[in-house]
């Protein structure tokens, strides 16, 4: 009988019961409000049978538009409540003003301590963003858990912001409890419940708006970079004479204008500004903006020009945008001079000239002008009065008019940091209608490149970039690092494509680089390493801690010219002394 | 100009003693520099706070316990929240798979850190830990 039972248990199947993780999620996703409410969000908990005493919050909001009132416990016992009758709190909170979560996919899953772990953040003095991390801790009675309900709520006021400010959701970027038997658990973060982020719609204050529009901003957008500006000038005599409004854009593109702001039924003449009051980023967004692939597809386009008759074969520039924003010197055509200056730009040995009055067209325009006519000035002139640089535009009495714009930086020839392009084209399995299109660019093709970490045990460090390209020939590549000269100073770069032409940019704090195959005859695949960083540390070698950060401003190009991604293994090189390994004690 | 002998013979002698203590292939004694090296131990497999305790009565002092990887060095950071800069560094070799370190954090003001385990491959795993006195 008893190998019977032995035998039985042995054949049934043996139910193993996993842990489910406990669960932080937002109560609700859009918040109603008007300028000067007070508005609640709730992040509540489900326990899952576990003995949580601690939930460890971070929360990132507009500190321009939103003023954190408080932050209260939800009533211990309540119906809608995780916290239970008899539960003692406390809470340490604590504020990061111009922080802003840098969002990558190990940071933006469903469990909050995965996110915690791979927490990567920008800081921009003056930020208009703040970090919040919250810290509650509850201490229920004895042989007591949490429940499942509200936990936490936050409490804000809406601030008087301009009426066409843009807002940004609130975003609970991790949240992870700590047991009191198992430590720091993997939390889901609103996996069978609730949201992570909250939207806001908030109403009030706004005037009649006379003017509305959209100025179409790119993904990637830095908008503390870009400072897109449209300032209004009245017209005299046909001629733009006084400036009547200054409207600044936000992270949206979106922008309204008042009756207070500019008159009704009066000629005005549009320029689009960028890089701030004085033009002061102007050189920054030439830097993010122009990068080798650029180069390598203009140098290609021009280069498959027809020798008997000059005329382009349209390859790599498909719209009449690629060939204006490759016209950097302005003179309606594309010439040696462009792809000249665009490869000093790039090398860092000359800076292409833009004035802070920038390449605005209209967006019907920006989309549809052709190759065979974007050099003919009257073609953009017929539908665009006043030129590509700024516009006339005639307000209306009352109604509200609609201006829907585009813009590109000159030498942005793929667009990167500039308008999308939105045309006509074959979509996916041969459906017709509007995509967006890139042209210079090969999507879904990258690049992996690998970057180590290193333990320091000498003054001299050397930073390898491994590539990795599979069967991709590549043509061109380039990098950005930050350091900090307080630790390290920027010696040298090794090449390891000698047949391709290097050039750095080295500042303080910050080093530019790359090389570009110009002759493109000497591609390149496989598995390589084209550079080798070479740093000094300042002070004794063996006690250093920093860290490399490698900025957005990369960029790859294929053997044909067009652009290509760049997959990082991490964006962060980590450079510690042997000494913080030893037995120093702390 | 003739130069007096006795100034000959201090030359003389200088030139004899010099002759006699520098090795004329390495005068300066290069060879004997040793370029120091440094041993970064085993690989590390493991990265892993297990668990953290406070002393409930000092409130300072700090129990970490690690699973980590024998032979393999280790380097613990207390840091800011947002921060890179340690505050505090603690490093160690570890001898079995699982370490216990007690760190002293009394002369760490009030408030809310990180503790980060990082190994020499530069893998890191971290804790929150809130310093109350």
């Amino acid at each position: 009988m008893k190998k019977l039972f032995l035998l039985l248990s042995l054949l049934l199947p043996t139910q193993v019961s996993a842990q489910t993780p406990p669960e932080v999620y937002l109560e609700t996703n859009a918040i109603t409000a008007t300028r000067g409410d007070t508005i609640e969000i709730w992040a509540n908990f489900n326990n899952n049978s576990t003995q949580t005493r601690t939930i460890y919050f971070d929360f990132q909001y507009q500190r321009t538009a939103f003023s954190l009132i408080d932050v209260s416990f939800a009533t211990a016992g309540a119906d809608s409540s995780a916290i239970p009758t008899g539960t003692t709190t406390s809470l340490t909170n604590f504020n990061f003003p111009g922080y802003k979560w840098v969002q990558t996919t190990a940071n933006t899953t469903t469990n909050g301590l995965a996110n915690y772990q791979n927490m990567q953040y920008a800081y921009t003095s003056g930020g208009p963003y703040t970090i919040r991390r919250l810290y509650g801790t509850v201490a229920p009675p004895t042989n007591t858990n949490l429940g499942t309900g509200r936990f936490m709520k936050l409490r804000f006021e809406v601030l008087n912001t301009a009426h066409d400010f843009v807002y940004d959701s609130l975003y609970m970027n991790f949240a992870f409890a700590n047991s009191n038997n198992a430590g720091w658990l993997a939390t889901n973060n609103a996996v069978s419940t609730g949201y992570r982020s909250a939207f806001f719609t908030i109403g009030g204050g706004t005037a009649d708006v006379l003017v509305y529009g959209t100025l179409d901003l790119p993904t990637s957008v830095n908008i503390n970079l870009l400072q897109p500006r449209l300032k209004f000038f009245e017209k005299y005599n046909n001629v733009p004479d006084t400036l009547r409004h200054t409207e600044s854009i936000g992270t949206g593109g979106t922008f309204s204008i008042t009756p207070s702001e500019v008159d009704t039924d009066t000629d005005y003449r549009i320029y689009l500004s960028l890089g701030g009051a004085g033009g002061d980023s102007i050189p920054s967004i030439l830097n993010t903006a122009i990068t080798v692939s650029d180069f390598t597809a203009a140098e290609t386009e021009f280069s498959w020009q027809s020798l008997t008759t000059g005329n382009f074969v349209d390859t790599m520039f498909t719209k009449g945008v690629h060939y204006m924003a490759a016209d950097i010197n302005d003179s309606r055509g594309f010439d040696p001079g462009d792809t000249g200056t665009l490869f000093a730009q790039i090398a860092g040995v000359a800076t292409i000239e833009m004035t802070d009055t920038s390449q605005m067209l209209l967006k019907s325009v920006f989309d549809t002008v052709s190759t065979a006519y974007w050099r003919v000035t009257d073609s953009i002139l017929d539908t665009q009065t006043a030129g590509p640089y700024g516009m006339d535009f005639h307000t209306d009495t009352t109604a509200t008019d609609t201006l829907n714009l585009k813009y590109f930086i000159p030498g942005d020839v793929n667009l990167s940091y500039s308008s999308a392009l939105t045309t006509n084209i074959s979509g996916p399995q041969g459906s017709s209608g509007y995509y967006y299109q890139s042209s210079p660019v090969l999507t879904n093709t990258s690049i992996d490149v690998n970057l180590n970490n290193l333990v320091v045990t000498s003054n001299s460090i050397e930073i390898p970039f491994e590539v990795s390209t599979g069967d991709q020939e590549i043509s061109a590549l380039q990098f950005e690092v930050l350091y900090d000269p307080s630790k390290l100073q920027f010696e040298t770069m090794d090449l390891g494509v000698s047949s391709w032409i290097a050039f750095i940019d080295n500042k303080l704090g910050q080093v530019r680089f790359g090389a570009i195959d110009r002759s493109r005859e000497f591609a390149l695949s496989g598995d390589f390493t084209p550079f080798i960083l070479k740093f000094v540390t300042v002070n004794n070698p063996l006690d250093i801690v920093t860290q490399l950060h490698l900025t957005t401003n990369m960029d790859a190009s294929s053997k044909s010219g067009h652009q290509i991604g760049i997959t990082l293994n991490s964006n962060t090189i980590r450079l510690i002394g042997y000494n913080n390994y030893a037995n120093s004690g702390s | 100009m003739q130069i007096p002998v006795h100034k000959i013979k201090l030359l003389a002698s200088l030139v004899l003693i010099l002759g006699c203590t520098l090795d004329p292939t390495d005068p300066f004694d290069i060879d004997d520099i040793i370029t120091p090296t440094f041993d970064l131990g085993e690989v590390p497999q493991s990265t892993k706070i297990v668990n953290v305790e406070i002393d409930a009565l000092t409130k300072t002092t700090i129990t970490l316990h690690m699973a980590v990887t024998v032979g393999a060095m280790y380097t613990i950071h207390l840091i800011h929240p947002l921060g890179e800069d340690p505050l505090a560094v603690t490093g160690f070799t570890a001898t079995t798979q699982l370490v216990t370190v007690e760190l002293d954090y009394s002369t760490i003001s009030t408030g809310l850190y990180d503790i980060v385990l990082i190994d020499t491959q530069g893998n890191s795993t971290r804790i929150p830990i809130l310093l109350e006195r």
